[in-house]
């Protein structure tokens, strides 16, 4: 189900993905992100949590730890799939679009 | 209205659809110098006396929010936390609503996904209002198939059954349109968001058409009791209708009575012990209703149904049959009045030992005399008599046709015609019947019971002796 759901990935869940390659909590996420995209992408906590929670139940993400409010998350191998598969597809996108000559 | 100089409540409805509406309207009140310091229950805003000054508000649902919350969950601060740190300052959680407010005016949205915010709100909106709507509408179908089907005949002669038909009627049309226009606001906002635009967001829900919504169920249903209870003159329907809404708004202000305790509290979902109390106390309140309903209508309306001149309870013999019609007895030897519905009457008539009574047409008490009784029947008989009146035809023919057919709201099971025998009578159907389950009754009347109609009335006698033909005549005299 969550193949079909996150068959292909939004900018904000390939960010998000990306940045949970190494464990961190939700505000670290908005930090990176920005950092990343220079500012091009941002991700609003409301939009965060909710992905958040969605990818927790789907086992995209598992949750780390807990340390008052913040709680921190690490990318799962269906996970990692996902997000090299997204990354294929983009590359793909990419290369096709280099070696059209049409 | 102000609690005191620092503090003002305001009465609004806060909608899933509709949160840009509260939003303005918060950031409008802090422009006025009002800052809000609390939501309760969805509705009820309480502000604090500030400065004037401009802020910003973000009024947010959060996808995993329950209409049972009322403070933050453990799992909810990580949201708390994650607005905090781009800027938002939280003020308040009122159910599934999030409220945050900034001076900053350049802090980002909470929300960067339209999509994924239409899909929380819907989402919501499913949850909260759907639910309620869709119950609603299957009890007013459920109620309006009952009215239709299994009581036909009272919805035809009772004013309260019509009155019932109208209000639920008005219950689903409401429903009705506010489903349709939710589900149309839900496409619209689909297509809005697919083609790259924001969320549309619907006109805020005033509290006043929540008011007045219900205000029009409420007089339709009180008005209508005391309207009846006047024409009539029962007071039990009078005063049992508006017992009722009284009881729905004595539930209400407790449910917000154990809302604010639970605000005060912080208790929450979270909170497996207090859940338990809140639920406990909930449900006790909600079977207390119940139960008090109940008594209404068994105890209390049996005594309001009898009078308060009974002495001797035993007299058992007015008990009703399940019809829309009030009778009231006192002193059963010497008053029995009945009243009737529309243009559907019924006449119960006891005579008992010595006495026998008789009704009119317009429910007027007739006392017999002994003398009077001995011309009619015989006084050492008992007997009881059931009298059916009405000028549509149809309706004598329906109740006939079902007494044929063994149903329980005519004369059916009761009276069987498959064991009566037609007596010959140049004016009147006239059938006797010996075989009847009341033979095994030894309280009730009737070793012989006799079911006498014509087109407009129906006579259905239970005595301990067969009638002769003066007897007979008699009857033909009295009710034909």
């Amino acid at each position: 189900m969550a193949r079909e759901k996150y068959k292909t990935l939004t900018e904000q869940m390939f960010y998000i993905l990306m940045c949970f390659r190494k464990e961190c909590c939700g505000t670290d996420v908005m930090e990176k992100v920005a950092a990343i995209t220079d500012g091009r992408v941002t991700i609003g906590p409301g939009t965060l949590y909710a992905l958040l929670g969605d990818f927790v139940k789907q086992g995209i993400i598992r949750e780390t730890a807990v340390e008052g409010r913040k709680r921190s998350y690490i990318i799962t191998e269906k996970g990692k799939q996902m997000l090299e598969e997204e990354y294929a597809r983009l590359r793909t996108l990419v290369n096709d679009y280099e070696n059209c000559n049409l | 209205m102000k609690k005191d100089s620092n503090t003002l409540v305001r009465y609004k409805v806060i909608s899933p659809e509709s949160l840009s509406a509260t939003r303005e309207y918060l950031e409008d009140m802090a422009g006025k110098g009002w800052m809000l310091k609390n939501i309760m229950g969805s509705f009820k805003f309480v502000f604090e006396k500030c400065e004037p000054k401009k802020v910003k508000f973000a009024v947010e649902i959060i996808p995993d929010g329950s209409v049972y919350d009322t403070h933050p969950s453990e799992k909810n601060e990580e949201y708390i936390g994650m607005c905090e740190s781009i800027g938002w300052n939280y003020i308040c959680t009122s159910t599934m609503f999030y409220v945050f407010y900034t001076e900053d005016m350049q802090v980002k949205d909470i929300e960067s996904d339209e999509m994924l915010k239409f899909k929380t709100v819907k989402k919501a909106v499913i949850k909260s209002k759907f639910t309620n709507s869709i119950v609603c509408m299957v009890c007013g179908i459920c109620m309006l198939l009952m009215a239709f089907t299994m009581q036909l005949n009272m919805t035809e002669a009772s004013f309260l059954n019509a009155q019932s038909v109208l209000l639920w009627i008005v219950v689903l049309t409401v429903n009705t349109i506010s489903i349709s226009s939710k589900v149309l606001w839900m496409n619209r906002a689909k297509k809005v968001i697919s083609s790259g635009g924001k969320m549309p967001e619907k006109k805020a829900a005033s509290l006043k058409d929540t008011v007045i919504y219900l205000c029009i169920i409420a007089l339709i249903h009180i008005g209508g009791a005391l309207w009846y209870s006047i024409k009539f003159d029962d007071m039990f329907i009078g005063v049992f209708i508006p017992i009722v809404w009284l009881m729905i708004g004595v539930f209400g202000l407790v449910n917000r009575r154990i809302t604010v305790i639970a605000e005060e509290n912080k208790i929450g979902r979270n909170n497996n012990r207090a859940l338990i109390i809140i639920t406990s106390v909930v449900g006790t309140v909600v079977m207390i209703n119940i139960v008090v309903c109940v008594m209404i209508f068994t105890s209390l309306g049996d005594s309001f149904a009898k009078g308060d001149k009974v002495d001797d309870f035993s007299e058992k013999e007015l008990e009703m049959f399940g019809y829309s019609n009030v009778f009231e007895s006192r002193e059963i030897d010497k008053t029995v009045m009945g009243r009737f519905l529309m243009d559907y009457t019924r006449y119960e008539i006891v005579a008992k030992n010595k006495y026998s009574v008789l009704l009119d047409e317009n429910g007027e008490t007739k006392s017999m005399s002994e003398k009077e009784g001995e011309e009619f029947l015989p006084i050492e008989y008992e007997w009881s008599i059931d009298v059916y009146h009405s000028e549509n035809e149809k309706i004598i023919a329906r109740l006939i046709r079902e007494a044929r057919q063994d149903k329980t709201r005519a004369f059916g099971v009761w009276f069987d015609f498959d064991t009566a025998v037609k007596i010959d009578n140049d004016k009147l159907n006239v059938y006797e019947n010996t075989e009847t389950d009341y033979e095994d009754d030894e309280d009730e009347n009737g070793d012989y019971q006799y079911l006498i109609y014509d087109d407009n009335n129906i006579v259905w006698m239970r005595c301990d002796e067969k009638i002769n033909d003066a007897q007979l005549d008699m009857i033909q005299e009295k009710f034909f």
